[in-house]
């Protein structure tokens, strides 16, 4: 047979071989290794440095977030602010130091990207601005927009993105009042499955500016489908006021679309797998809605079976489509 | 790299005296480790409202111990038969998962009854992990297995709270993790996989969520208690077991500097002590190829890092220097060990 067109081995093919003695021990940890299963010496070099490096970061950052909550009576305000911003500006020199592109200057931006947050809060406590909670959120999206562009770092993005989220989710839920209305249960969930559906577009049409890897796109994905759940649940719990219930109709509109484009243009296993659980939670509130009081239990066991034969045929397709595209280990 | 190729491979490195290759196993459809997590989620649920049914069928179910018994045997056993029965057919295991789910409350409730959990707490939350342990040996399912093992290490957590033991425990169960997974190898070759594995799935599992989810935490808490001297010790045998084991094939200056890393970044995070138990399954996770896990590990920490703000046992002040102590010490160790491997390549 031509060695060209045999399939790649997988884990479970190495495992059997392991289990039927045709294999020993020493074999088969260094097959895992040739195969690209298991790391070698280059990939633990890399993924050390780069978990040091990172975690670090992360973790001088928590520090400075915490020694400044703490509110530390001997810091004057004055000390307190040449602090957090010492700290950002020396996290940013340090990014154009170590050159941006490289992961010191990734990890540094950041950093620099998270420290904005406290600042602006800290700020805000401080001078009694005024401003809204969601107007820091604001303020803290825009200031770090242009060091996520500058870094092309997805955990800078993803930072970004989920800032972007409390924005909004604010800014809808206690601030936007449309035509004069009074605040609408629904509308938060709504801007949220907006704003994660446009970013799952940029994310996917200019993907350059974003990192590398996929999990940019899931979490976009994940924060959607949950807002268009909540959405699908109140429609079918009819929970909103008049009128309102028409936003709930997004949830079938984004789950067609995220069928389609996940399953037909881009394949996407685990975001079919998140939207499977989305649609069987509302189908599972319509049928409740319905048969909930049913007398003797047979409403619960009516639901039960629901679930667990809607979750049975959604993983037979799960399987099927990862059977399809060779992903499964 | 295809059998071909890696048969080759193996053979000029003069692990097989010929280069053929053996007969590679048939290829069947395997579940995602997400579609496994629905699976999980949703047979949890649907026991759940199929055991509520049964109390709305029989009124007074709940209040009636032998009652709950022979229910809990029944569904158990349909549970049993289903997954000998059923293969892999994935509507007759979630039947089978849900039946045993809902059957495990029963007999949750009838133990209640029997032992009255007030009075008798350890020995009630020991009736539950013995429960749970018989269960991952009985039943032949990978998704029990793993729900099973996260049961009883729940059970065992909610024995040992208010006891000496309870210091003790994160230990043991992040020991655990790291001894099921360094034997991976034997386990396999010993057909024993279908077992192994998912308890392994489980307890990493565990040892996350007993650091990271607050209230689970308090249970173990030995920060606040006058044993905080225990807190830097807590998951470094796991850690070093798991890193000597690691580096077994390294020169001595990188199992030198391995074992300094896990001593600094231990006795650094002591009271942070979730900050070791996420490095734990984040090894493991990278180790066994598994990015799920890896994924697992970075996100446990992360989400440590936010839910450590609220802890009520220290002050921010002190949570500050822990984790500034971690991050110098990652970095530290970080520039030594790129300092080790650049004399390693000029030499």
């Amino acid at each position: 047979m031509n060695a060209d067109i045999l399939p790649s081995l997988r884990q479970r093919d190495l495992n059997e071989l392991h289990e039927r003695g045709e294999i020993d021990r020493a074999t088969w940890s260094r097959a895992m290794q040739l195969t690209g299963l298991r790391p070698g010496a280059s990939d633990w070099r890399l993924f050390l440095e780069r978990l040091f490096l990172i975690g670090g970061a992360l973790l001088l950052t928590s520090a400075v977030i915490y020694f400044i909550a703490y509110n530390w009576a001997g810091l004057s305000r004055i000390a307190r602010f040449a602090l957090l911003q010492s700290v950002l500006v020396a996290a940013v020199i340090g990014a154009l130091v170590s050159g941006i592109d490289t992961p010191k200057g990734k990890a540094a931006l950041l950093a620099a990207v998270i420290l904005i947050g406290p600042l602006l809060a800290y700020f805000g406590q401080t001078y009694q601005t005024g401003a809204d909670p969601y107007q820091l959120f604001v303020s803290w999206v825009l200031l770090a927009l242009p060091w996520a562009f500058a870094a092309r770092f997805a955990p800078c993005w993803a930072v970004v993105l989920i800032v972007a989220n409390l924005a909004v989710g604010l800014w809808l839920g206690e601030v936007f009042r449309p035509l004069g209305l009074g605040f609408s249960g629904l509308l938060p969930y709504f801007g949220l499955l907006c704003l994660n559906a446009a970013a799952i577009v940029v994310f996917e049409a200019w993907p350059a500016p974003f990192g590398k890897g996929r999990w940019l796109v899931r979490l976009a994905g994940v924060f959607a489908i949950g807002a268009a759940t909540w959405l699908g649940i109140w429609l079918v719990l009819d929970l909103g006021r008049e009128g309102e219930n028409t936003l709930a109709f997004a949830h079938p509109v984004a789950m067609a679309a995220g069928w389609w484009y996940f399953r037909r243009v881009c394949l996407d296993i685990f975001l079919l797998a998140m939207g499977a659980l989305s649609a069987i939670a509302v189908v599972t509130a319509l049928v409740a809605r319905s048969v909930i009081d049913l007398a003797g239990g047979g409403g619960l066991m009516l639901l039960g079976l629901l679930v667990i034969g809607l979750s049975a045929g959604a993983a037979i397709w799960l399987k099927n489509l990862a059977h399809e595209a060779g992903e499964a280990q | 790299m295809n059998a071909v190729d890696l048969f080759s491979a193996l053979h000029r490195e003069g692990l097989r005296s010929d280069a053929a290759s053996p007969s590679i196993p048939e290829r069947k459809p395997v579940s995602p480790w997400y579609a496994r997590a629905l699976l999980g989620v949703c047979g949890w649920i649907g026991g759940l409202f199929v055991i509520g049914a049964f109390g709305g069928i029989f009124v007074g179910l709940f209040n009636n111990a032998p009652g709950l018994s022979l229910l809990a045997a029944i569904l158990v056993g349909i549970a049993l038969w289903l997954y000998r029965r059923g293969g892999d057919n994935e509507v007759v295991t979630q039947f089978a998962f849900a039946s045993s789910i809902a059957g495990q409350v029963a007999a949750g409730a009838a133990l209640a009854h029997l032992l009255r959990p007030d009075n008798h707490q350890v020995v009630f939350a020991l009736a539950l992990a013995v429960l749970q342990l018989v269960l991952i040996g009985a039943m032949p399912n990978r998704l029990h297995r793993l729900a099973s093992t996260m049961f009883a290490v729940a059970a065992l957590v909610f024995a040992a709270h208010n006891t000496a033991f309870a210091r003790w425990l994160p230990m043991a169960v992040s020991l655990a993790t790291v001894a099921v997974w360094l034997r991976e190898s034997d386990w396999i070759a010993k057909r024993q996989d279908a077992l192994w594995r998912p308890v392994g799935h489980g307890l990493l599992l565990s040892t996350l969520v007993i650091e990271v989810v607050p209230w689970v935490e308090t249970l173990t808490n030995i920060h606040g208690s006058s044993r905080y001297w225990l807190s830097p010790f807590v998951h470094a045998p796991a850690l070093a077991l798991l890193v000597l084991a690691l580096t077994r094939r390294a020169t001595i200056l990188h199992r030198a500097l391995a074992i300094s890393t896990v001593a600094i970044l231990c006795a650094a995070s002591g009271l942070a002590p979730g900050l070791a138990a996420a490095a734990c399954v984040l090894l493991i996770g990278f180790a066994c190829g598994n990015r799920a896990i890896t994924g697992l590990g970075l996100l446990g920490s992360l989400a440590y890092l936010g839910l450590y703000y609220y802890r009520m046992d220290t002050t921010l002040l002190v949570k500050a220097t822990a984790l500034a102590a971690s991050g110098v010490a990652l970095l530290a160790a970080r520039s030594v060990m790129a300092l080790a491997w650049r004399r390693e390549e000029t030499t």
